[in-house]
């Protein structure tokens, strides 16, 4: 639901938002209208003609942006999708900032994608669970996020492509108070930008 | 603006307080004090007093209560005989109130004239009828409360030799449907007031020492940066904007902010002015370096480090730059504070299934848990030193409590009806 109104607005501005023309008519409708409007034919005859095949051409270009534009977007979501699916949560010990050696191979998925896909920027965010200070962990979490990045960043991927950012204990995954829902809390979660 | 009201009223001081013994000391480590019993009768007072529908010796006996130094005479021991008394001293019979095991008495007279509200009060000794003191106190009627809190610090100052902190104010972070953010209350919950409005996560606040500046750190721009917001002129003054984690700690003096700031492989604690943006070193090192906290007189801090591998406390003398550490026992020793006097330090420690807030001398020796599972956390003293304040999470809701600094006399304190954390003293 929330995506359909997201592909919608989207839409919506780039037909619309970007245009410098406030309305967009199709090519095949276009010299009625401006025969029907035709305030410019009035005022300046002379430039008629020429104005006409600039207004044909800006529109095909405009056209043209748009369809690439689209294209973009449509990669970018796949990318998106591609990538929630791969970029599992990478989980900590208790305490621990080092990434157990199970995690390499999500690793090497993560930088053989981002090399795939040179537009792509990722930012890790850094999660620990309730049993701690709150100051203390917004430090572990930054530690955990720096750890991940150290890690794709060895992998070859490049450092101003990798961000981090700690939230502490401030937005855990699973709000229990369990062992269970502890371990899914300490975690590094990648998000695409 | 408020410290002026208080400096008003001390000037109608009409006696000053007799120097009175002090009535009760209490030791952390020695044997448990012993606490004294209190009456607070009903206030006498003009018609126009009794209008103003407030139950003034109800609040002063809770205050007196929550102080951990009391037991307050219930209402329904008093007779008609004992509560139709005077105030002078001539009217009272001490002997009635002997007879109950009441150990000090406070009468008050409470009038309204001209829109201000003026409290007399009498502390007596009902063992040979002393005046401790008389005082008078005069405020705006809607202001009641207030004076009432500094009655009951005036008494708790004749019986044990040191102000009460009912007349202080909390600065905390509390969560509504927005997001986290930073709040100022009076300790009983009155004069709340919501000091950010940022909506999503606001944490670690932190007042300079003369209430102007607010530092914090929230995520408003999507990520943990320090902001400075000057209370007096409304706006913010300060952001640091780098990569990476900023967490307020505490003020060095009115305009010098302490924070940590983690990024890379390294955390350093900077110190920094925040008006001419002059930035200094502390301390950094490769790792984690938390929650610095500096002795009164700036010369010793204790921080967390994780440098043996787990966060443990250390103190660092400033001047020759020599570091100790003080915490050996358990993997997870965080949020030193240490006491005004210096002699004590109140920290969080990881126990078994529960983070506790401890209590050690501050050359680490002699550690002892005061709290009783759960996640505790924040630790704070008060000005005196005879108080913690820190939040607690049993599972259920983060809540602010309050108690003695040998773990006695713990109280929830109740500001917003939602989850509380992170509570300090206002200065």
């Amino acid at each position: 639901m929330k995506l359909t109104t997201c592909v919608l607005l989207v839409l919506w501005l780039l037909l619309f938002g970007c245009s410098p023309k406030p309305v967009y008519v199709p090519v095949s409708e276009r010299a009625d209208q401006s025969t029907q409007t035709g305030q410019q034919d009035v005022k300046r005859p002379d430039t008629q003609v020429s104005g006409q095949k600039d207004r044909d051409r800006a529109a095909i270009e405009e056209e043209t942006l748009q369809r690439d534009l689209e294209r973009q977007r449509m990669l970018q979501e796949q990318m998106k999708k591609e990538a929630a699916s791969l970029f599992k949560d990478i989980l900590f010990e208790y305490d621990s900032y080092s990434v157990r050696s199970e995690y390499e191979g999500l690793i090497k998925e993560v930088a053989t994608f981002m090399s795939r896909n040179q537009n792509a920027k990722v930012t890790v965010e850094g999660h620990c669970d309730e049993r701690g200070t709150v100051e203390y962990n917004l430090a572990l979490g930054q530690k955990r996020a720096e750890a991940v990045k150290s890690l794709l960043v060895k992998t070859g991927v490049k450092e101003e492509r990798v961000k981090t950012v700690s939230y502490g204990k401030e937005m855990p995954v699973d709000p229990g108070h369990t062992e269970s829902a502890w371990a899914k809390n300490r975690r590094a979660h990648f998000k695409m930008e | 603006m408020r410290k002026c009201v208080w400096l008003a009223i001390s000037l109608f001081l009409i006696s000053v307080a007799l120097p009175a013994s002090a009535k009760v000391s209490l030791d952390i480590y020695g044997q448990s004090y012993k606490k004294i019993t209190i009456a607070t009768p009903p206030f006498k007072g003009t018609d126009s007093a009794s209008k103003l529908k407030t139950d003034m010796p109800d609040l002063l006996g809770k205050d007196l209560d929550m102080s951990g130094f009391f037991i307050v005479a219930p209402k329904t021991v008093m007779d008609r005989e004992l509560t139709a008394e005077g105030v002078e001293k001539k009217d009272i019979r001490f002997e009635n109130w002997r007879s109950l095991g009441i150990e000090l008495i406070c009468k008050a007279v409470a009038q309204v004239q001209n829109g201000g509200l003026t409290i007399e009060s009498y502390l007596y000794d009902s063992s040979d009828g002393t005046l401790l003191f008389a005082k008078r106190y005069r405020t705006k009627t809607d202001e009641w409360r207030r004076v009432v809190h500094r009655l009951a610090d005036d008494i708790i100052q004749a019986a044990t030799g040191e102000r009460g902190i009912m007349s202080s104010r909390v600065l905390f972070v509390a969560r509504d449907k927005r997001g986290k953010d930073v709040y100022v209350s009076d300790l009983d919950g009155g004069a709340l007031k919501k000091l950010t409005e940022h909506g999503g996560i606001t944490v670690s606040p932190a007042m300079s020492p003369d209430g102007r500046y607010l530092a914090f750190t929230s995520y408003k721009e999507g990520k943990p940066n320090l902001y400075v917001f000057d209370l007096e002129r409304n706006r913010e003054v300060y952001a640091n904007r780098e990569d990476g984690t900023k967490i307020a700690s505490t003020w060095l003096d009115k305009r010098t902010l302490v924070y940590t700031h983690t990024t890379g492989r390294n955390s350093t604690i900077f110190s920094e002015n925040i008006e001419t943006k002059e930035k200094k070193v502390i301390l950094r090192q490769e790792g984690i370096l938390a929650s610095p906290n500096f002795s009164m007189d700036g010369k010793k801090m204790v921080f967390v480090s994780d440098m043996y591998g787990t966060p443990q406390i250390f103190i660092r003398d400033l001047s020759s730059g020599e570091t100790k550490r003080l915490t050996y026992a358990g993997n997870y020793n965080t949020t030193p504070v240490l006491s005004p006097k210096g002699d004590l330090i109140a920290y969080g420690c990881k126990t078994e299934g529960a983070l506790e807030i401890c209590v050690m001398k501050s050359d680490g020796t002699e550690p002892r848990v005061l709290t009783d599972g759960g996640v505790n956390d924040s630790p704070q003293f008060s000005f005196c030193g005879r108080y913690i304040l820190y939040s607690s999470d049993n599972g259920r809701k983060a809540a602010i409590y309050l108690m003695l600094h040998n773990g006695d006399n713990k109280r929830l304190l109740t500001f917003t009806q939602s989850e509380e954390t992170q509570p300090k003293f206002m200065p």
